[in-house]
């Protein structure tokens, strides 16, 4: 099966700033993935890579196998929809769906008709005038319909009300249960993307910290507090992922295959949330990486 | 991408179209009255002298009033119209895209961006071209009696408004303004640079670049007194003398008086002749009995549609290579 993405090396330059650098990594197609990371972290930009609307500086990105946006073909396979939802303002709702069934040939009408419904958009009116909430369930809609193999989202509920939020999402994952489709979205909310998603990539400074199932992931991560002594030495075939505290007293994130059971310390396991906090504290902590050149370029 | 083109353009087509339907319901008013005007006032089959006189007073009373009017607003439609096209229909077509982000929405779509481009792109150029076109066939139509009574229609003023001429800047308008949107990124400041381009261009061609576009005619005849232009003698006797040119509508390029020997004429003026004191008959007498020369390089009225053409071609073809950059800076620059 091929990924939905895979990127190596992949860097994008404007000027002399540096979007995203040497990022490799590989989404697995048939999944919705979250893509979470901090602002700045190159989420957009990889996402705005896959989506073909701009090419890279240098390395390589393939999109279900293809070079993004190379053929006609291609685009069709690709839904996208970008950040802040943007629609045509002086178009009206119903324009909006003309325009998707004239540019895509796989374009599924009576679907974008029906979610127009159950919306309750009028379509007579200009998308302009939409609050934010419709305005991203139009531009979700025209993507959707477009009935891609691939949706790539771009903090799609970014600037939407919590409510606006869990309808969009609920009626994402409505439609990827419905009609099967890989999805990649963005966010820095991490725990809008808990409910929706089952694997994770965690981007930071255009470096992969974590890609994996969620269930992976909610399974093998555990916060151990206790006296810095005890915590010295970690629990075997545990591997350290963030630490914090003080010279006495420290509260250490592992990643263990293997169950941690602590005698002195107190262990928990952690949900995706704190995981992904975790990931992201390590990558923005002073401390020296030594798998971290990305650093310098922020 | 036909529908989009459209759907996208929709409402600027249709206050073009008001606005052409109002210019023709002006034509349709004043002209019939303006050709009969012209008929009756017998400058058509005019010899001599009696002809200026005759196109005067003809020109005098049809520049009042509503022809006036319409003499007016249809040259400054037609000079404004290109810069107009440019600047609302080119400047905006991919800068606004860019810049409210729709840009995000048209190219994710299943068509490549060249085949959103050109549709839109050829839309604004057809709409730009048919309306110089049909403004300007309204135009030359309607002021053909007035172009007669002045003798030829190459003054900038005149020539901008008549003839194809106003198709090629339209088209050239249109493609620079996408052009420049495309690099420049933002509406606003394509639309001003679009202005000064556009606007530049047609200064360009009028001042220096049209009398040179087909080679322009050499004459050289005796200095004619009765028709001046300049007639004056500075203390120290340098003179300066320089008639009108006798041919009617010409576009005149240089205008020199030379003397038999073919150099400038320059004086001195002969004391004894050229006083203050005395009459200004006895100097220009004197001035006459020295066998001067007028010489003289222009393009003749007749010349009208060689230069239209020839710009016109030029025009087209800028705007084929600023369609060319424009696709090419849509698919390799805006990455």
């Amino acid at each position: 099966m091929t990924s939905a993405l895979t990127a190596r090396g992949l860097t994008k330059r404007y000027g002399r700033r540096t979007a995203l650098a040497e990022c490799t990594l590989e989404i697995p197609a048939g999944r919705v993935v979250a893509l979470v990371g901090p602002n700045g972290a190159g989420k957009s930009t990889l996402l705005n890579l896959a989506a073909g609307l701009i090419r890279p500086t240098s390395g390589e990105i393939e999109v279900l196998g293809d070079t993004p946006a190379c053929s006609p073909d291609q685009l069709a396979r690709v839904g996208f929809v970008a950040q802040d939802a943007p629609t045509y303002a002086g178009l009206t709702v119903a324009d909006h769906l003309e325009l998707g069934r004239r540019l895509n040939p796989r374009w599924d009408h009576r679907l974008a008709e029906r979610r127009i419904d159950d919306l309750a958009l009028d379509p007579r009116q200009k998308a302009g005038r939409l609050s934010g909430g419709q305005r991203a369930q139009l531009a979700l809609t025209l993507a959707l319909a477009k009935r891609p193999e691939l949706l790539l989202l771009d903090e799609p509920a970014a600037s939407l009300d919590p409510l606006a939020r869990r309808e969009l999402l609920q009626g994402l994952m409505t439609h990827v249960v419905d009609h099967g489709a890989s999805v990649v979205l963005s966010s820095h909310l991490v725990s809008d993307l808990e409910r929706v998603c089952d694997h994770v990539v965690v981007l930071t400074g255009s470096h992969v910290q974590l890609a994996a199932d969620l269930d992976e992931v909610t399974g093998t991560h555990y916060r151990l507090t206790g006296d810095a002594r005890d915590l010295d030495e970690l629990p075997p075939g545990a591997e350290l992922v963030h630490s914090t505290g003080t010279d006495r007293h420290r509260t250490v994130v592992v990643r263990s295959a293997l169950p941690v059971v602590g005698d002195r310390t107190q262990v928990e396991p952690l949900g995706m949330e704190d995981v992904v906090l975790a990931y992201m504290a390590r990558a923005a902590s002073p401390a020296p990486r030594p798998d971290s050149p990305a650093e310098a370029v922020r | 991408m036909t529908w989009l083109s459209w759907r996208l353009f929709r409402a600027q087509g249709y206050v073009t179209l008001v606005v052409l339907a109002c210019l023709a319901l002006l034509a349709v008013a004043t002209g019939p009255h303006l050709a009969q005007t012209y008929a009756d006032s017998g400058i058509a089959g005019c010899t001599g002298g009696r002809c200026s006189d005759l196109s005067r007073s003809f020109l005098a009373d049809a520049k009042t009033g509503l022809t006036g009017a319409t003499y007016t607003i249809g040259a400054l439609a037609m000079v404004g119209f290109p810069i107009l096209a440019g600047v609302f229909w080119g400047a905006p077509l991919v800068a606004r895209e860019l810049e409210t982000g729709t840009y995000r929405v048209a190219w994710t779509q299943s068509v490549p961006r060249t085949r959103w481009l050109l549709p839109r792109l050829g839309l604004a150029l057809g709409a730009a071209a048919v309306a110089a076109g049909l403004a300007s066939l309204a135009l030359t139509w309607w002021a053909n009696p007035l172009d007669a009574a002045q003798g030829g229609r190459l003054q900038p003023g005149v020539y901008l408004a008549r003839g194809i001429v106003p198709v090629g800047y339209a088209l050239l308008a249109v493609a620079v303004g996408a052009l420049l949107g495309a690099v420049v990124r933002r509406t606003v400041p394509a639309m001003a640079t679009t202005f000064a381009v556009v606007g530049g261009l047609m200064l360009t061609f009028s001042l220096w670049l049209r009398p040179h576009l087909v080679p322009p005619v050499h004459a050289n005849v005796p200095l004619d007194l009765a028709d001046l232009q300049t007639f004056s003698e500075t203390n120290g006797g340098h003179m300066e003398v320089v008639a009108n040119f006798a041919q009617k509508g010409a576009l005149v390029l240089t205008n020199r008086t030379l003397t038999p020997q073919g150099a400038l004429f320059v004086g001195p003026a002969d004391p004894t002749q050229c006083d203050r004191r005395l009459p200004g008959q006895q100097c220009m007498d004197w001035v006459d009995s020295l066998g001067l020369r007028q010489d003289v390089t222009y393009q003749p009225a007749s010349r009208f549609w060689d230069l239209q053409l020839v710009e016109t071609g030029i025009l087209v073809a800028l705007a084929a290579v600023a369609v060319g950059l424009c696709v090419w800076w849509v698919r390799h620059r805006i990455t």
